[in-house]
Parts: C-alpha cells; structure tokens; sequence
C-alpha cells in the first residue's frame, strides 16, 4: 500500500515534469497576448536598485500611456542574482529581458535570442552608437560577432559605457596643499583631451601619494587590467577569441606596469588590501585619490559621496608608438527570445518597447539626468549631455562627461582617446577572466615574486585550453 | 459484562469488564482507522510531492545529467558517457579545482568537532556551575544560530579585514586573514566554530537535563569528583548528542557554500565542493559536469552517514 502510494506520487510528479517539457501550441498563435479588450500584454524583465526599477516603471507607465494598446508587465531584481534567474527561465523568457553583453555570445549562438533586423530600419540604426549597436550584431551561419552581410541583429543597446580614470578633486586639492605641489602642472596634466602616458601618471601617483598610502590615503585604489592591456595596442586572444595572446610582450608588459604600481612606486595598495577593500569601496571611502568608473555609478555617486570628482582618459604607453588611450566599454542589451518569432503582436510590441527604451529622445534624457548612462543617440549624447543645454545636469560632478563620449566615438587610429568592448564579450563563458587573475594572484605575481612575463606564460597553455573549449561550444 | 476480583484485603470487588467486540464494531473501527489513514495521508501528501519533485526528482535528473552534455538555453543535451566525471579529475581547465575544493571542503570541516566541545564546555558551565544570569548566556551563544548565514558572514568579514579588521587591529598587526589561501581557511574554521558553539550548547544542555540525578548522587557517595563524575556519567549519557551533532554537522560542512560565496568571496583557499558546482553549474552553464560533482558529493554524504551509524552502536549510550 504503502508503496504504492508512493509509486503514485512519484509517477505523477515525473509527469508533471515531462508535461512541462512540451511545445507550447501558443508559441506559433500570432495573436498570443492579446486580451479580450484587445490589448496585447508583453513582459519586461530587468535589474537595477530600487530607484532603477521605480524609473523604469515610469517609463512603461509612459511608454503604455503612448500606446494604449499595450501593457507592460515590467519585473525586474538584483544585478547579482539576475543572471541565474534569467536562465531558470530559458524555457520560458519574457518578451524583453536585459542581456549584458559578456552573455551575450552564449544566448546568441543558442539561438535564444530572436533577431530584430528586420524590424529596424537604417535610419533608426543611424540614430544611435554604431559601437552600442556593433555589439550585437551575430551571424548564426558563420556563428561570428559583429557586422556583416549575413548578419543580424539580436539587440537594442540599452547603453554603452566607457570604464574610464576617475579622480577625488577634493582629496586632490588637499594634497596639493599638504605636499606643497604646483596646482596648475598638475590639472594640465589631468586633461580632458590630451591623456597621460603610463610614465607621466605613474610620476603623478607618487608626487600626491609620496608616504605609500602611509596616511591610508593611496594614490590610485587598483587598476583595471583591460585599461592597461588595450591601452598599450594589447589584447587577451586574436579576432575570433581563437589564440590566446597573453604571451605577447605588449600583453606582459601592460600587466607589469599595474604590478610595478605597487612593487615599485607604492602608489597602489597591495593585492592583499585590495581584497579586503576593493576599488570602489576605497574611492567612496576617500581612501584613494584616483580609481576607475563608468557612468552607470553617478547614481549611485550622486547619492553618497561628499566629496567633488571627475573623469580622465585611461593613461597608455607612451613608449609603444602604437599605443593609445583605450578604456573598455561595457553594454547591455534589450533581447527577445526567438521562440516568440511567430507571435506577432508580441513582437510587435515588445520591439515596440525595446526601441522607445532603446531611442526614444524622452527616455533616454531621463536615463542621463538619473545618472545612469551616456545617450545611446548620438546627437544627444554629443550636444545636450556633453553641454548641458537643457540645464539638466547643472553642476553634478563629473564636469568632464566629454571623455565618455570621446572614449566611445574615438576608434579611428588616429583618435587619442578610444574605447573597446570588454574581452569577456568575445567568449563562449567568462570563466577565464577569473582563472587568469587567479592565477595572477596564487603566483604572487601582484607581489612581485614572479614577474608578470612569467605568470603570463604560466597560464597561457590553460587559456588555450579555455579557448578551445569555446570554440567546441560555438561548434 | 462483570468479572469478580480478589483484592488484597481478601474482598472480592465487581468490575466491568470490556465486552468482546462484535463484528460490527471491528468493521466500524477498521473503517475508522481507514478514514484516519487518509486524513493523516492528506496532511503529509503536500511535504511528499514536494519532497519528490524537489528531492528525489531533482536527485534523479542530476544523476542522468551527469552523464549527459546538457544545454539549459536549449533544453537539448547529448550523451556523454562518463566524461564529465573524468572532466572533474583530469580536465586541465576543472581537476585542479576540483580536488582543491575537496581538500578545502575536508579542512574547513575541522570546525564541527571544535564547535561540538566548545558547546560542551560551555554546557557543563551554565549546567554545573553556579552561574547568575545563565539563560542570558543561552540565548547569547544561540544567537547565530538562528541568524542569517550570509549577515553573519558580512559581519565576519568586516571583523577580518585584512585592513581595518577588529582582529588585527586588537592584535596590532596586519594579517590577511581574507587574500591568504591558508589564513582564511583558519578564519573560517574560526568563525564557524564561534557561530557553531551556540547550537551544540543547547544540545548539550538538553541532553545533561535529561540524565536523572539519582546519578551524581549515587557517585557523590561513592566518592566520585565533578570530572569522573563528567567522564563517567555526563559523557557517556549525553552520546546520542554528540551523534546527532556530529552527523549533522558533517552533514552540513559538506555543503557549506555561504562561507565560500560571501565571507571569502571567491578565494580559491575556501571554495567548497558546492561552491565548485554552483560556480561551474549555474554560473558557468556546465550543468552535466556540476551534476557529476552533485552526484560524488550525494555519495560521499551517503557513505561517511552510513559508516557514522554503523560505528554508532559502538559507542553512543541507548537505553
């Protein structure tokens, strides 16, 4: 008896979860959403804080006040936590979801995610970054990132946005006076337009921390190593992620100018001290004059810190003639999920949506005076933003905004200043990253025991293997 | 139905006794008994289809994805025979993170054991000694217990700070207790032992109230001191604790996680075997081998309880 009850329940259960596994007959049912009343209703999942999530919920009140014939279902949680959720419900997406563009090359080459080319016309493309837009271009023939013939577009950018140097003001001004520096040597060099070489900066960094962050108070809180690599015409693997080139000496050296920061010039806390407070917490803090941000931290910034900033290009290798000022750009993309291709007015309007978050002059103004991004259209980005013209900004710090726009219209060779997308976007999975500078770290490069050539090429066989695993996943 | 008794004062009392049952009554109960069996059917049916579907169930596809490459965007996962669990100790990319985070995972349980005797400890104070305010302490020690794992281990982690840390400031030095790989491995098995200590107390406490004082007082006369007293009766007597604290403890190390993700955030020295399968399963899409490491761990979990109670009949107290 006993047994059979269980056989019972555990049948059904088994059941329950076969059941689950069917093809839902509405997937192809072109009016699938669509209401009684006639209304088609369409979720929207994101992330963000409590004041992201209320801001957002202002805008599908507005963007459904627009078009009465749509509702948005917007849902959204923690940045940490989002990921994981995302994938719980791959069987069963929402109509719009977030997409950070380091996942981006997974969900793609599944075929998760739906393609939205045809629902965009050129001038609509135009309006925006070619380098926002550029990322999220695919070809699922050729299964290749980027622009071409074949390939579609499988997101709207919701932003783009450069991971550039920041400085304390405050704390820098205090310096200048207790260490007796020339204040104007010192903010001619802290260029909007003209950025410094890894020599001039490292000559900065001592000069207004000469005790070694004796006081706590260090010259620079960390450094980010895609800053550091790109900006000495370095990068981690060839086009495709296919080879790794982490044994190239321009890729070694970028790494041994960040370990040399500590080693050697004591402007930048240990690896130690950087694990137990990291560089935000230390640049929030005022434990550091000098650290890196992106745009999406005004919010935040806006919110908690006392204290003025602003933003300067990364510093490169003045010694490498093909060097430049390259920090990374990250974004994140507004994608639907290819299984709800055939259901029309779905489509519709959650394209509908994704171009109003994506374009839409309104939304985008309220994105830049939340502090959350640069513009994606250009012409707003490069003209109200970077001067403020409709008084929107007024004095909130950082005044030199120019360098975000610049860091991400800057590609041509020609440019100073320049960005690139991160390098996780190039990769199957992010794991690497974190394998590279654990291994950093467990041969002490970041101590100077071993130099940084040799934890390089330490690792480089493994990266390999990482990259071949990549490749065997895109098949 | 009346029955005569000789009573002991050589009377003989009339008592009822209990009429045979009839055929009716023994349908009417059967039925009665049948009915109850439902109801007390029903009540558990809920925590069974849950126990099924997120246990047993859950248990069942771990064990077929472990041999199998399964893509969780797609839902489509091929054969893979026994790849994933040769991946775990051969793979260039996953063995040596794998057999670290046993290694991690078998230290860290140092802390139950540690844990146990500080609960005993400070359950023989507050029960033998003449304490004032001893349910206060209680209460205290059992504060983290009932506490939230991922508060506690912020809070841990702010007290060790390899900077401004309370420990190294009180100590006046500057151990990096969070980036070393051992050191951090010793503040976990401190921390846990700290927060552990509380739980094992009560246990404890429990258990001494439960031993009938006849006991020390049998002893008392027969000379016995406070520590033979402990050894030979509070100890041997209080077993069934330990066991249970022990199996559960283990149980728990062994799926420790919390200390691994918040407290050392990531440090390679801490990671744990389901930190391993959280890190390679859910964040890195690597489902048939994070199953495959499920499936060890579920194992290795089965066989250390399994021998646990084997060799329990050889020394924990039954009556």
């Amino acid at each position: 008896m006993k047994k059979g009850i269980f056989c019972v329940v555990l049948a059904g259960a088994m059941a329950l979860g076969m059941t689950a596994c069917g093809e839902d007959p509405a997937l192809n049912d072109p009016n699938a959403g669509v209401g009684a009343d006639g209304k088609v209703t369409i979720q929207f999942f994101g992330w963000g804080d409590t004041a992201e999530q209320e801001n957002y919920q202002t805008l599908c009140n507005q963007f459904m006040e627009e078009n009465e014939d749509i509702i948005v279902v917007y849902d959204a949680e923690n940045a940490s936590t989002y990921m994981t959720t995302l994938k719980n419900r791959a069987n069963n997406l929402p109509d719009l979801f977030y997409m950070p563009d380091y996942d981006f090359l997974e969900w793609v080459a599944n075929g998760t995610l739906m393609d939205m080319s045809p629902y965009l016309t050129d001038e609509e493309i135009s309006q925006i970054w070619p380098e926002a837009i550029g990322e999220y271009y695919f070809d699922m023939n050729t299964m290749k990132l980027g622009k071409s013939a074949d390939a579609g577009i499988y997101g709207l950018p919701k932003d783009l946005g450069p991971f550039t140097l920041v400085y304390n003001k405050t704390l820098l001004d205090a310096k200048i006076e207790q260490y007796g520096l020339d204040s104007d040597a010192i903010y001619a060099q802290l260029s909007a337009t003209d950025p410094m070489t890894w020599s001039e900066f490292t000559a900065l960094l001592k000069q207004v921390d000469p005790d070694g962050g004796a006081d706590n108070v260090y010259g620079i809180s960390h450094y980010e190593l895609e800053a550091a690599v790109y900006s000495n015409d370095a990068d981690f693997f060839n086009e495709g992620a296919v080879t790794q080139t982490i044994t190239d000496p321009n890729f070694y050296d970028a790494v041994q100018f960040i370990v040399d920061l500590t080693t050697e010039h004591n402007v930048m806390p240990s690896a130690d001290d950087q694990v137990s407070t990291n560089g935000y917490q230390r640049f929030k803090g005022q434990g550091c004059i000098f650290s890196f941000m992106g745009p999406w931290d005004c919010a935040e910034f806006w919110k908690t810190v006392n204290f003025d900033y602003d933003v300067v290009p990364v510093p490169y290798n003045g010694a490498n003639p093909n060097a430049q000022s390259t920090a990374w750009v990250g974004s994140m993309g507004y994608c639907m999920p290819s299984k709800i291709k055939n259901q029309t007015k779905k489509v519709e309007a959650a394209i509908k949506l994704a171009k109003y978050l994506c374009m839409n002059e309104d939304a985008q103004r309220k994105f830049y005076e939340l502090g959350q991004q640069v513009p994606n259209l250009i012409t707003m980005a490069t003209g109200e933003y970077v001067n403020d013209t409709q008084n929107i900004l007024g004095e909130k710090n950082p005044p030199s905004r120019s360098v975000w726009v610049d860091t991400i219209n800057g590609t041509s060779a020609t440019d100073k200043i320049g960005g690139k997308v991160r390098a996780r976007y190039y990769t199957y999975s992010s794991d690497w990253y974190n394998a590279l500078t654990e291994h950093f770290g467990n041969v002490d490069m970041w101590d100077g025991a071993v130099s940084a050539k040799t934890a390089c090429e330490g690792f480089a066989t493994t990266f390999q293997a990482y990259l071949d695993t990549y490749q065997a996943d895109l098949g | 139905m009346t029955e005569e008794i000789l009573q002991s004062d050589g009377a003989f009392a009339v008592e009822e006794t209990p009429a045979a049952p009839t055929p009716v009554s023994k349908k009417r109960k059967s039925k009665l008994d049948r009915q109850e069996n439902i109801v007390a059917f029903l009540f558990i049916l809920l925590p069974i289809i849950g126990f099924c579907v997120f246990t047993i169930g859950a248990m069942a596809f771990s064990f077929i994805y472990s041999f199998q490459d399964y893509n969780m965007l797609t839902g489509e996962s091929s054969p893979a025979g026994l790849k994933n669990y040769t991946d775990l100790f051969t793979h260039i990319i996953y063995s040596k993170n794998f057999l670290q985070s046993i290694g991690n995972t078998l230290i860290l349980l140092i802390s139950t054991p540690l844990s146990m005797m500080l609960g005993l400890g400070l359950a023989g104070l507050l029960r033998l000694g003449n304490i004032k305010g001893a349910k206060i302490f209680q209460v205290l020690y059992y504060l983290p217990a009932v506490s939230s794992a991922v508060a506690m281990n912020i809070v841990w982690r702010y007290i060790f700070n390899n900077e401004f840390g309370i420990i190294n400031q009180i100590l006046g030095v500057k151990i990096n207790w969070l980036s070393d790989e051992t050191l951090i491995k010793i503040a976990i098995i401190f921390k846990n032992s700290l927060n552990g200590m509380g739980g094992a107390m009560i246990m404890y406490l429990a258990g001494m109230l439960n031993i009938p004082k006849d006991y020390y007082e049998a002893a008392d006369i027969d000379g016995a001191g406070k520590f033979r007293q402990f050894i030979s009766i509070t100890f041997p007597l209080i077993t069934p604790m330990t066991f249970y604290l022990l199996i559960t403890g283990i149980i728990g190390g062994l799926q420790s996680y919390a200390d691994a993700d918040v407290f050392a955030a990531g440090n390679q020295g801490a990671q744990t075997i389901v930190y391993f399968i959280w890190n390679r399963g859910i964040n890195q899409s690597r489902y048939g081998l994070a199953s495959a490491a499920s499936v060890l761990l579920a194992i290795v979990i089965m066989a250390i309880t399994l021998v646990q109670f084997k060799l329990s009949n050889k020394w924990v107290y039954e009556e």
